[in-house]
C-alpha cells in the first residue's frame, strides 16, 4: 500500500472479509467447535497479507468502487503519490513509502497522516512490551522445586514445557517469549495445574507467535475500528480455543473446577500486550467462556477434515492469492457522476475483442456531436491509459468551446457523419494487431449527392487481455454522381478508395490490380438521413442503436468481393482467364508445383497453407476475359455474405486475406504464367 | 424411541434427498431452462428426513435452520433468470458461499448422525453401515470442495487470460474438460453409493419392525 487508496482499498477488502467470517461464525456458533471458530481466521490472515487488487472475480471484490473513487477524487487533484490514470494494484499488504517526492494533495497528506499513526501505534505497542519485558527481567526465577513441578507437570501431559518461569508483580500468569518462552507467574502464585496446563498448551499452540501477528495488523489497520474489534475477538477467541483443548484433558469435576478457576479471574486485570498472552481477559470474556465451558462437548472424529476443508474454499474464493489483472466493471450509474464517473465506466468497461474496440469507436464517433459525454465514455474505453490524460483535455477544450460559443456545435451537428459504421476489412498488422477502415456517410446537397469520412484505424491487443484503437489517418469525399452502377448491394462499397492491402503483378502485358474486399458490422449501422438510405447498408436489417459499446462484441456480418482493375498495356488483344486465392496467416506456406498444369488450372495438392475458409474477399475461379489494347477495366467479382446476428462470427474468419497467389493463362496460347502478386499496404 | 419403520421411512427420504441433489434433468426451449429434478426437493426431502429422525438424534435438529436456508435458496437458483435476461448473482456471490458452507455442514452432520444411528439400532449389521456412511461422508466433503476449487480455479484461468498469468493457469484450459468430466462421473458415482446404502438401511430398519 503506497497511497491513500490501496491502503482504503486494502482495509475494505479486509473489513468485508472480517464481517463475511463473524457472519459465518454467528451461523455456526453451536455448531462448530471453538477451535475452528478460531481457525476460519486464517481465511482473513490470507486476506490481510494479499493485496486486495489481487483478488478480482471474489465475492468480495472491491477493486471496482476503490477505482472508480481513486479516478473520481483524483481528477483535479495533482497528487504525488496517486494518479486518475493508474490502474488500483496495491504491492502489498502492508505500507510501503510512497515513491513520487513530496505530498501534494489532500489525499498525500491523508496518506502520510495515516503512515504516522501506524508509527505511533506500533510505538505504543512496543513500549508496552519493553514495559513488560523489563519487569519480567526485574522478576525472580522461580525457585527450583516450583520450576521442577512445572515440567513434571508438563511431561505428565505430554507437552514442551517453557524454559523458563519466573515471579512477578502481575495480576496473573501468563506465557511471554517467542524464541525462548518464559512462563510469568504473579508473586506468591500457588502451584495451580489447571492454569499450568492453559499456558502449556499456548505455549504448544505458538499463541504469543499469534498475538505478535494481530499486533502487526492493528498496526497497519489502526483507524479502521471494525478489524480492531474483530481482532479483539480473535485474541478472546484464542483463549477459548485454548479452554477447548484444555477441557478435552480433563474430566468431569475438573471441568468445572477449571471453571471456577476462571471465574476467580474475573476481576484480575487485563494483560492487553502484544507478545504474551494471558488466561484473564477481562470479565465479560471470563464469563463467555464459562458459558461455553457449561456447553462443553466433545466433537465427533472428522470435524478436522470437514472445516479444514470449508476453511481451503474460503480462503480461494475470498482471499484467493492468483494475481489477475483484469478489471471488475463498474455499474451504468456511475456515469452520472460527471467526467470521472464517465472515466471510471470506460476504463472498467475496455474491450475485450477487436470488434469490441470497433463499437466503442464508432459509437465515439457518433455521439461526438450531441452527446459529448458519451462519446467521451466510448473513446476513453478504447484509448491507452497513457493516452487518458490527453483525452481529458480534449474533452474540457470542447465543452469549453461549446459554451463560448453555442452555434458551434449545431454548426458541428450538422456536419455530423451519422450514417454508419461500416468496417472495410480486418487486416493484420503482422504483429498481433489489425488495421481497418471505418466509414460514415451523410447526406451532401442533394439526394445523389452523399459524403463519406473513412478513418484508418489500428487495433492493438494490450498486455491485460482488453484492445484499444488509434486513428491512423483520415480523409473525406464524395460518392461519384454514378455510385449506383458500381454498387452491388452489401458486397463493396462504392467508394474510389484503395482498402488498405492491395495486390499487383504483371503477367502478359497485363496489368492486374486485386484488391480482396470485404465488409464487417457489428451491429447494424445507424442510418440518418434521407438520401444515404439508398446505400441500403442495412439490407435486410434494421438500424440497432445502443447506448453504451459492448465490450464483448462479435461481427454480426461479413460480406467479401474482389474488386480491382486489369488493363492491357499491350498493342494487342489479350483473352485470358485469372485465377486468385486468398489466404489468411503470415506464416503460412505456400507450394509451387513445377510439373506444369494441367486442368484444373490449380492441381491438388497445389498449396500447403492454412485455412482459406475466409469469410471476407473473394475468390477468383476462373474469370474469362477479353481487354482490347490498352483497355482498363474495373474489376467487380463475385459476392457473399455471413452473418450469425448476436452469436458473432468467429474473428480468424473475418480476417482479410495476408497472402493472395493468382494465376492468369493466355487463352491463345495456353501458357500459364505465375502471378507475382505484390501486396501495398495503403494507411494514409 | 422412534419406531424402526419411522426411521426407516426418514432414512428413505434421505436417499431420495440425495437423488434430487445430485442429479439434473434439465428441459430447454430457446434461452429458457428447467431442471425437472430441482436440488430445492432435494433440501425439502432432507428436512423431512431430519423431522423424522431428530426424536432418535436430538443433534440433528442443527440442521433444520441450515436446510430451511438452503431450500430458500436453492429454489432461487432454479428459476429461470437468464431466459428473463436478468443476472442472478450466481455461483460466486456471498450468500452462495454461505449456502456452500452450510451445505459442507450439512452433508457432514447428517452422516455423522446417520452412521450413528446404525451403530445404535441395527444390531450386528449396525458396524458395517456406519463405516459406509463414514466413507460416504468423507467423500462428501471432498467432492464438494472439489467442485468449488475448480470452479474457483477456472474463473481464474479466464481472469488471467491475455495477461500476465495467463501461462501460470494455461495448464487448466485443456485440462479442464476432462476434470470437469471425471467430477461428474465422481459425483454420480458417490450419488449412487449413497442412495444404495441409504436405501439398504432403510430396508434394514424396516426389517426390524418385522
Amino acid at each position: 500500500m503506497d497511497n491513500f487508496w490501496t491502503f482504503l482499498q486494502q482495509t475494505a477488502a479486509c473489513s468485508l472479509t472480517a464481517a463475511f467470517l463473524l457472519i459465518l461464525q454467528r451461523m455456526f456458533r453451536d455448531k462448530l467447535s471453538p477451535k475452528w471458530r478460531y481457525a476460519v481466521w486464517l481465511v482473513l490472515l490470507v486476506r490481510l497479507l494479499v493485496p486486495a487488487g489481487w483478488s478480482v472475480g471474489s465475492p468480495l471484490d472491491v477493486t471496482v468502487w476503490f477505482t472508480c473513487l481513486q479516478l473520481l477524487a483524483e481528477l483535479p487533484l495533482s497528487s504525488a503519490w496517486s494518479s486518475p490514470w493508474q490502474l488500483l494494484t496495491p504491492r502489498a499488504g502492508v505500507p510501503l513509502l510512497p515513491a513520487g517526492g513530496a505530498p501534494r494533495s489532500p489525499t498525500d497528506w491523508l496518506f502520510l497522516l495515516y503512515l504516522a499513526g501506524a508509527v505511533v501505534c506500533a510505538a505504543w505497542l512496543l513500549l508496552g512490551w519493553a514495559r513488560l519485558r523489563g519487569a519480567v527481567r526485574r522478576g525472580r526465577p522461580l525457585a527450583e522445586e516450583r520450576l521442577a513441578r512445572i515440567r513434571d507437570h508438563a511431561a505428565a501431559l505430554g507437552l514442551k514445557a517453557p524454559a523458563r518461569a519466573v515471579e512477578c508483580p502481575v495480576p496473573g500468569p501468563f506465557l511471554m517469549g517467542v524464541l525462548r518462552p518464559v512462563l510469568v507467574v504473579p508473586q506468591g502464585w500457588e502451584f495451580d495445574g489447571q492454569v499450568v496446563l492453559h499456558e502449556l498448551i499456548h505455549l504448544k499452540n505458538r499463541d504469543v507467535a499469534a498475538g505478535w501477528l494481530t499486533a502487526l495488523f492493528r498496526c497497519v489497520h489502526w483507524c479502521n475500528p471494525l478489524l480492531w474489534k474483530v481482532f479483539d475477538r480473535i485474541d478472546n477467541q484464542r483463549e477459548q480455543r485454548c479452554d477447548q483443548q484444555v477441557l478435552e484433558r480433563l474430566r468431569g469435576e475438573e471441568r468445572r473446577d477449571y471453571g471456577r478457576t476462571l471465574l476467580s479471574m474475573a476481576e484480575d486485570g487485563v494483560l492487553r500486550v502484544p507478545g504474551a498472552t494471558s488466561m484473564a481477559n477481562g470479565g465479560a470474556h471470563i464469563k463467555a467462556r464459562i458459558e461455553a465451558i457449561a456447553r462443553f462437548k466433545t466433537f465427533p472424529k472428522g470435524m478436522g477434515l470437514v472445516t479444514g476443508c470449508m476453511t481451503v474454499v474460503l480462503i480461494l474464493q475470498l482471499a484467493c492469492p492468483f494475481p489477475v489483472s483484469a478489471q471488475a466493471p463498474v455499474p451504468a450509474f456511475v456515469t452520472q457522476l460527471g467526467a470521472g464517473g464517465q472515466l471510471a465506466y470506460a476504463v472498467t468497461h475496455r474491450p475485450t475483442t477487436p470488434a469490441g474496440a470497433l463499437d466503442a469507436f464508432s459509437k465515439g464517433i457518433y455521439k461526438g456531436t450531441d452527446d459529448p459525454n458519451g462519446a467521451f465514455t466510448c473513446v476513453a474505453a478504447v484509448t491507452p491509459w497513457e493516452e487518458l490524460p490527453a483525452l481529458v483535455e480534449k474533452l474540457e477544450r470542447t465543452w469549453a468551446e461549446f459554451e463560448s460559443n453555442p452555434f458551434s456545435r449545431i454548426d458541428a451537428c450538422e456536419a455530423a457523419y451519422r450514417t454508419g459504421p461500416i468496417f472495410r476489412g480486418l487486416y493484420g498488422d503482422g504483429d498481433g494487431g489489425y488495421w481497418t477502415q471505418m466509414y460514415f456517410f451523410r447526406d451532401g446537397e442533394s439526394r445523389s449527392n452523399i459524403l463519406w469520412q473513412r478513418r484508418t484505424l489500428s487495433l492493438r491487443p494490450q498486455p491485460d487481455g482488453t484492445w484499444t484503437a488509434e486513428e491512423l489517418s483520415s480523409a473525406q469525399g464524395a460518392l461519384p454522381e454514378d455510385w449506383r452502377e458500381n454498387y452491388y448491394g452489401d458486397t463493396t462499397l462504392p467508394i474510389p478508395e484503395k482498402p488498405i492491402y492491395t495486390w499487383t503483378a504483371q503477367a502478359d502485358g497485363v496489368e492486374i490490380e486485386l484488391w480482396p474486399d470485404s465488409n464487417l458490422r457489428v451491429q447494424d449501422a445507424y442510418v440518418n438521413g434521407s438520401a444515404v438510405t439508398d446505400l441500403d447498408l442495412n439490407a435486410f436489417g434494421r438500424s440497432v442503436r445502443t447506448e453504451r459499446p459492448d465490450p464483448d462484441a462479435q461481427f454480426v456480418s461479413c460480406t467479401g468481393a474482389m474488386s480491382g482493375r486489369l488493363t492491357n498495356t499491350t498493342d494487342e488483344v489479350k483473352r485470358f482467364t485469372l485465377v486468385a486465392r486468398q489466404f489468411a496467416g503470415e506464416d503460412g506456406t505456400v507450394f509451387h508445383s513445377d510439373d506444369g498444369f494441367g486442368s484444373p488450372f490449380f492441381s491438388d495438392p497445389f498449396f500447403s497453407h492454412s485455412s482459406s475458409a475466409l469469410l471476407g474477399g473473394y475468390d477468383i475461379g476462373g474469370l474469362e476475359l477479353e481487354l482490347r489494347p490498352g483497355q482498363s477495366i474495373p474489376l467487380y467479382y463475385g459476392g457473399q455474405g455471413h452473418g450469425r446476428g448476436r452469436a458473432g462470427l468467429p474473428l480468424e474468419q473475418c480476417v482479410s486475406a495476408s497472402v493472395l497467389e493468382g494465376q492468369y493463362q493466355n487463352r491463345d496460347t495456353g501458357e500459364i504464367f505465375w502471378l507475382d502478386l505484390q501486396r501495398e499496404v495503403n494507411l494514409q | 424411541m422412534t419406531s424402526p419403520a419411522s426411521l426407516g421411512r426418514a432414512v428413505r427420504l434421505a436417499a431420495w434427498g440425495y437423488f434430487f441433489l445430485y442429479l439434473n434433468f434439465t428441459l430447454s426451449v430457446d434461452s429458457f431452462s428447467l431442471n425437472l429434478l430441482p436440488a430445492f426437493a432435494g433440501w425439502y426431502l432432507l428436512l423431512q428426513a431430519v423431522d423424522g429422525l431428530k426424536a432418535e438424534r436430538p443433534q440433528l435438529a442443527l440442521l433444520e435452520g441450515f436446510a430451511a436456508g438452503l431450500i430458500l435458496w436453492s429454489a432461487l437458483e432454479w428459476l429461470p433468470w437468464e431466459g428473463f435476461g436478468l443476472d442472478f448473482p450466481g455461483l460466486l456471490s456471498p450468500v452462495d458461499l454461505l449456502a456452500a458452507t452450510a451445505s459442507m455442514y450439512f452433508h457432514f452432520h447428517l452422516l455423522t448422525q446417520l452412521s450413528l444411528l446404525a451403530l445404535e439400532r441395527l444390531g450386528p449389521a449396525g458396524p458395517a453401515f456406519s463405516a459406509r456412511l463414514l466413507r460416504a461422508r468423507t467423500w462428501s466433503i471432498l467432492l464438494q470442495t472439489a467442485t468449488l476449487v475448480f470452479v474457483r480455479l477456472s474463473l481464474q484461468t479466464a481472469l488471467a487470460s491475455g495477461g500476465p498469468w495467463e501461462r501460470v493457469f494455461s495448464f487448466l484450459s485443456p485440462a479442464s474438460g476432462v476434470l470437469s468430466f471425471l467430477l461428474l462421473l465422481a459425483c454420480l458415482a458417490f450419488c449412487l453409493f449413497i442412495m444404495a446404502v441409504l436405501f439398504r438401511m432403510s430396508k434394514a430398519l424396516a426389517a426390524l419392525t418385522g
